[in-house]
């Protein structure tokens, strides 16, 4: 059932979406979007970056902002939304990442409906690694 | 051959890059879906979009990348190694379905240099066959030279 606007609430938490980042994953989504960087898909190669490591293409956990918020929306879609998406800190192999978001403000202008809602990922050490800044159209 | 490299001298601004077309293939989706474990039924299965209020299988608004970055990759050649995807603005349109014809057009909107990082702002305008735009893209990427 779609939430409506009328129900929201300002200050409210959208239930959280988690999983463990698995380099399994990451080679998966290399092959589904094409994009093979040898820092995501190359351990050796990785090695010797400033990452250390391999780390994940950041697509991948920006994806569970996007199912966390359509989730709680309780829609397929996000017809007429804008999102504002910075990509701050990488997300490793065996790192849990959780998406989570809040309600911050409601506005009516020219007649749309709009939710601002402020998400983010976070890793097992909460540390912000994607933040997102979505207008939710109603 | 070796493809030369674009670099951040080097890109007129503004600047237009063609467009790509990408057909919203069910394995594709499929694919990106056991990949992201989002299983929600309006992306798998025509009878709960159709209950939905859909016209057909939509595709997860969280699969724009497959839309978008691939068309800037392929549009715009010679992309030095060791970029970083820093920011990404995205509007989106009317929804995206299994099976659409999507047409992606690129332009280099904008070139900067903040903190010694060469930053390159790339627009796309992603439109379906019936020519309504689905998706608007402000991709933020830091150069790699």
């Amino acid at each position: 059932m779609a939430r409506s606007y009328a129900e929201l609430e300002i200050g409210e938490e959208l239930p959280p979406v988690s999983r463990l980042m698995t380099q399994e994953t990451i080679n998966r989504y290399a092959d589904v979007s094409g994009d093979h960087n040898p820092i995501h898909v190359d351990p050796e190669f990785a090695k010797n970056t400033m990452f250390g490591g391999t780390i994940a293409h950041g697509i991948i956990s920006l994806s569970f902002v996007f199912q966390a918020l359509t989730d709680w929306l309780g829609r397929a879609d996000l017809d007429g939304s804008k999102l504002r998406i910075t990509f701050i800190n990488p997300v490793r192999p065996g790192d849990t990442v959780t998406a989570k978001g809040t309600v911050a403000a409601k506005s009516e202008v020219a007649g749309r409906k709009l939710a601002t809602c402020e998400l983010w990922i976070e890793n097992q050490r909460q540390e912000r690694c994607i933040v997102v800044e979505a207008e939710v159209a109603f | 051959m070796t493809q030369e490299l674009l670099t951040f001298d080097q890109i007129p601004v503004p600047s237009e890059w063609g467009s790509r077309t990408f057909t919203v293939g069910e394995e594709t989706i499929k694919s990106w879906i056991d990949v992201i474990g989002d299983r929600t039924p309006v992306y798998v299965d025509a009878t709960a979009a159709k209950e939905a209020g859909y016209e057909g299988v939509l595709a997860p608004p969280g699969a724009w990348p497959l839309f978008i970055l691939d068309a800037i990759l392929k549009a715009i050649p010679g992309r030095p190694p060791g970029g970083v995807h820093a920011r990404q603005e995205l509007e989106f349109g009317v929804p995206i379905r299994v099976g659409d014809v999507l047409t992606t057009t690129v332009r280099i909107a904008d070139k900067y240099l903040k903190r010694e990082r060469r930053y390159v702002v790339q627009e796309t305008t992603t439109t379906n066959q019936r020519g309504e735009v689905v998706l608007i893209g402000r991709m933020t990427s830091i150069w790699g030279k």
